[in-house]
C-alpha cells in the first residue's frame, strides 16, 4: 500500500511540475517578447503600448495560473500531514479533479467537476480519500475513448430533523463512458477496495443508459472513519 | 540577433496555444516563416497544405504524442527535419523516450538563441 500511495504521489507531482514547466516557458516566451520589442525601440521601431499591455496581461495571467497550481498541490501535499482530519469534500474534489487534469487531458479525456451547493465537512482521512478518486479516475482513463468526459460530484443527503437513525454519509459519483473489466484491472480494483475499507466507505458501482458506468463512494457517518460530517461550518484543516 | 535570416520554414506543435503562438511570433521577428499549432492532428494537416524545413514539437500532447508526430512525419515528410522539446527538466534522453530520429532536443522553457541555432542547424542537415 506505502508502494501504491508514492506511485500515486509521485504520478500527480510530475503531471503537475509539467504543468508548472509550462506556465514558466510562457512566461519566459513573453518576457523574451518584451525584449525584443525593446530590441526593435533601439533600432527605431516605436513600440507598440496595446501590445506590451497585451503581453503584460498573458504574463500575468500565467502568474495566476502558476499561483493556483502551486495552492493545491500545496493542499495535496499537507493532505498526508495526519491521518484524520476534517476537510471541506468539495475542496477536496475540486483539487484532485484539477490535478489529475493533465493526466485525462494527455488522453484526451476531460474532468468535468459539480461541487455540492454548500461545503460538505467532513472528518476522514483526506490523503486516502483522494487516493481513492484517483484510482476511480484512472480506471475510466483506462478504457475510455477520447473526447469523452468523466465527471465527479458529491453529494450529502439532508439531515432529517429528529430522525434516530444514523444518517447516510456523503456519496462521491464518478461517471464516464466505460469501465475495464475487473479481470483486467484486478489489482487497481482490489487496491480500490482497500483505500475504501481505510475510510470506512462503500463502493458501488453502477449503469445506466444516460450516464454510462458510474463508482459511487459512500462515506460512512460512523465516528472515526469517515463519518462526523455536516453541510456548515465546513473548514479545509489542511493548509 | 534582429539581422534578416533566410526564411527557413518552421513549425511548432505545443498543446499549450500561447506557447505556440508566442514562440512562433519571436521566431518570426528572427526572420523565420514560423507558424504555431496546437496538436499532432493539426500539425499534419497542416504539412499537407505547406512544406516546413523543420517542426519543433513538444513531445507530452493530448492525441497524436510528439513521438508518434515525429514518426508520421518522418513516413510522409521527410525532408521536414524534427528537434524534440520537452517539459521535464531531466531532458528526453534522461527519461529513456525514444527519441531516435530527432535531428536534436531540447528543454523548456528554451532559450530563444539556442532554439534559432538549433532550427538552422537542423534546416542545414
Amino acid at each position: 500500500m506505502r508502494v501504491k500511495s508514492l506511485a500515486f504521489f509521485g504520478a500527480l507531482a510530475a503531471s503537475v511540475s509539467h504543468e508548472l514547466n509550462n506556465v514558466l516557458a510562457i512566461i519566459n516566451e513573453h518576457s523574451g517578447l518584451i525584449d525584443d520589442v525593446a530590441e526593435a525601440a533601439r533600432h527605431g521601431v516605436a513600440p507598440d503600448p496595446d501590445k506590451l499591455k497585451r503581453i503584460s496581461a498573458k504574463i500575468s495571467r500565467q502568474i495566476e495560473r502558476g499561483k493556483d497550481l502551486i495552492k493545491r498541490l500545496n493542499r495535496f501535499a499537507h493532505s498526508a500531514d495526519r491521518e484524520v482530519t476534517s476537510f471541506d469534500l468539495n475542496s477536496l474534489l475540486d483539487d484532485i479533479a484539477n490535478l489529475t487534469q493533465r493526466i485525462a487531458g494527455l488522453k484526451g479525456i476531460q474532468i468535468v467537476f459539480k461541487p455540492a451547493a454548500a461545503p460538505i465537512a467532513i472528518e476522514s482521512n483526506p490523503f486516502c480519500l483522494q487516493q481513492a478518486v484517483f484510482v476511480c479516475f484512472r480506471l475510466f482513463l483506462s478504457a475510455s475513448d477520447k473526447n469523452r468526459l468523466v465527471t465527479i460530484s458529491a453529494a450529502c443527503p439532508p439531515a432529517r430533523p429528529g430522525a434516530r437513525e444514523a444518517v447516510a454519509g456523503p456519496i462521491i459519483r464518478l461517471s464516464g463512458a466505460a469501465l475495464p473489466e475487473r479481470s483486467s484491472e484486478r489489482e487497481t480494483y482490489e487496491y480500490l477496495e482497500m483505500l475504501l475499507e481505510e475510510i470506512n466507505g462503500d463502493l458501488q458501482f453502477v449503469s445506466s443508459e444516460i450516464d454510462g458506468q458510474s463508482i459511487l463512494i459512500r462515506l460512512s457517518s460512523a465516528s472515526g472513519g469517515a463519518g462526523n460530517f455536516s453541510h456548515e461550518g465546513a473548514s479545509n484543516g489542511q493548509g | 540577433m534582429m539581422e534578416w535570416m533566410e526564411r527557413i520554414k518552421v513549425l511548432l506543435v505545443d498543446d499549450e496555444e500561447e506557447l505556440s503562438l508566442v514562440m512562433a511570433e519571436r521566431l518570426q521577428l528572427r526572420g523565420f516563416d514560423a507558424e504555431g499549432v496546437t496538436s499532432g492532428e493539426q500539425a499534419l494537416e497542416r504539412l499537407l497544405e505547406k512544406a516546413f524545413d523543420v517542426a519543433v514539437i513538444d513531445i507530452k500532447m493530448p492525441g497524436i504524442g510528439g513521438l508518434d508526430l515525429m514518426k508520421e512525419i518522418q513516413k510522409k515528410h521527410p525532408d521536414t527535419k524534427v528537434i524534440l522539446f520537452t517539459g521535464h527538466g531531466s531532458g528526453a534522453e534522461e527519461e529513456g523516450q525514444d527519441i531516435e530520429g530527432a535531428v536534436d532536443y531540447l528543454v523548456k522553457p528554451v532559450d530563444i538563441d539556442d532554439l534559432t541555432e538549433k532550427i538552422r542547424l537542423a534546416a542545414e542537415a
